[in-house]
């Protein structure tokens, strides 16, 4: 059967994507940047403005995921609404329950693979090249180092999970297991655990080496903001405390 | 002036963060140093960016978190610091203090942004309005007005902040000048705190031994290079 959505849409719905968070809220969440997204399918399946409205109220509704990994069910969506076109025949509480049961693995893959890995291992390689590197101009290539190796997969979670997703249609839950980025998640925590280590072990020698004061409080401050943010996982005290902590120690150290 | 010129640049790279592209570019390394290359001194708004990454660097917008708005404390920091170094010569009094005003400017970011998102339920509940009432659906100038709506509040927060915190530093004629060595070691704690904040992230056995590794290495490298 003759396929009515084209490669332009797929472009036209990654590019939306890029504001799928624009009306982020308490009570549909992601629901009103996913329709947005769709845009470009309910244009190209539907002509009638009735069909277009109920389209839309399909998926105003309420949706949640992870922003780049949301690409994996527009594609999968953009799939089964132009199935359901082409076959006539249609049964959107399937869309409803793919929808619900896609929510949990695309929030916690995403999570995972994007917020507590890519983006602290792409930031630490370029804090290592900032504090390592002496030459200016060097330091800026880091810093292009930086959104090179976030935006390169990010830009392929992107594009490809809209094309992966409209390949497998309702099969995209298969897909959507954390082993079948382990590979990946595993490289990048590689790297951004060895960065840490090098970043430690660069401000040892640097602080060893001009006054072992600073040493203490360098290593004192790593202790108290770990042992702070764990014991009362609160962000802003877990600075101030460990900062002020710091400043003290130093008019004491400096009075000795 | 230049506040307000901040204001609209800054409010701009803040919608990076979440609501639009995400491409790290409203991360602090890379704002600061944007910023610094805006006022004139590059290579300090870079250093300013580097100490207030590894603040907010463990800090993930998970879900519906609210997480604390470490861009914009960025920005307000970097200006004030590039702008009163410049007369005071006192870096790290500027940006141990800097940092503590941000923390505040941050925590007012992440109520505006749950402002801003009840805001969009009312948003998301005309849209829905319309499409019962059988009016075609205009999600783009829904999506328009609510990014619109976020750099106007952002925009707001900034310029304030920034004139606050002239009038704050306006005061930092009476500070002593050897106050500077103890604010150093507040710079050096800033590190330590941000390796700490950090080091819960790589808590699996596997990344661990990465750590030790590089941290091994790195002191025996860079204790040869030295």
């Amino acid at each position: 059967m003759q396929k009515k959505l084209k490669i332009t849409d797929f472009i036209s719905i990654f590019f939306r994507s890029f504001f799928i968070q624009a009306v982020w809220n308490f009570q549909s969440m992601l629901a009103v940047g996913f329709s947005y997204s769709l845009v470009p399918v309910a244009k190209r399946l539907f002509k009638s403005k009735m069909d277009r409205k109920k389209f839309f109220e399909r998926h105003l509704n309420f949706f949640n995921a992870h922003p780049y990994f949301s690409s994996f069910a527009l594609g999968a969506i953009a799939r089964i609404e132009e199935d359901y076109v082409l076959t006539g025949k249609s049964d959107y509480q399937k869309i409803e329950r793919l929808k619900n049961a896609l929510i949990g693995p695309l929030g916690a893959i995403g999570d995972q693979v994007v917020w507590a890995t890519l983006k602290p291992a792409s930031i630490l390689v370029g804090v290592l090249g900032v504090l390592v590197i002496q030459d200016f101009k060097s330091k800026i290539i880091f810093l292009m180092l930086i959104l090179i190796l976030y935006n390169v997969p990010h830009l392929y979670i992107r594009f490809f999970g809209i094309l992966k997703g409209y390949n497998l249609g309702f099969n995209v839950y298969k897909l959507l297991n954390l082993d079948n980025f382990k590979a990946y998640k595993l490289f990048y925590a590689g790297i951004g655990a060895l960065s840490l280590g090098l970043f430690t072990g660069f401000t040892i020698v640097i602080y060893s080496n001009i006054n072992f004061r600073y040493f203490i409080i360098f290593i004192v401050s790593i202790m108290s903001a770990y042992i702070y943010k764990k014991w009362k996982q609160s962000f802003y005290g877990s600075i101030i405390f460990p900062l002020m902590l710091s400043i003290l120690m130093g008019v004491i150290l400096e009075s000795i | 002036m230049e506040n307000v010129l901040i204001g609209l640049l800054g409010s701009l790279l803040v919608l990076d963060t979440t609501v639009a592209f995400q491409f790290l570019i409203s991360q602090p390394l890379i704002t600061s140093t944007l910023l610094g290359w805006f006022l004139g001194d590059m290579q300090l708004g870079l250093e300013v960016g580097f100490y207030l990454q590894l603040l907010w660097l463990s800090s993930m917008p998970v879900g519906a978190a609210i997480v604390p708005e470490g861009n914009i404390a960025a920005i307000v920091i970097t200006v004030l610091v590039l702008r009163y170094n410049a007369i005071y010569h006192n870096f790290y009094t500027l940006l141990v203090t800097g940092i503590i005003y941000g923390i505040l400017v941050s925590f007012v970011g992440g109520e505006l942004v749950v402002l801003y998102r009840k805001i969009n339920v009312k948003l998301m509940q005309k849209l829905l309005y319309k499409a019962k009432m059988g009016y075609f659906f205009r999600l783009s100038r829904i999506n328009l007005t609510a990014l619109f709506l976020h750099y106007v509040l952002m925009f707001i927060l900034i310029t304030i902040a920034l004139f606050c915190g002239d009038i704050l530093y306006g005061f930092f004629e009476s500070i002593p000048a050897d106050w500077e060595q103890y604010f150093r070691y507040g710079s050096i704690g800033i590190i330590g705190i941000g390796v700490g904040l950090i080091l819960p992230l790589y808590r699996e056995k596997s990344n661990l031994v990465f750590i030790i590794i590089g941290l091994v290495a790195g002191i025996f490298f860079f204790m040869i290079l030295r």
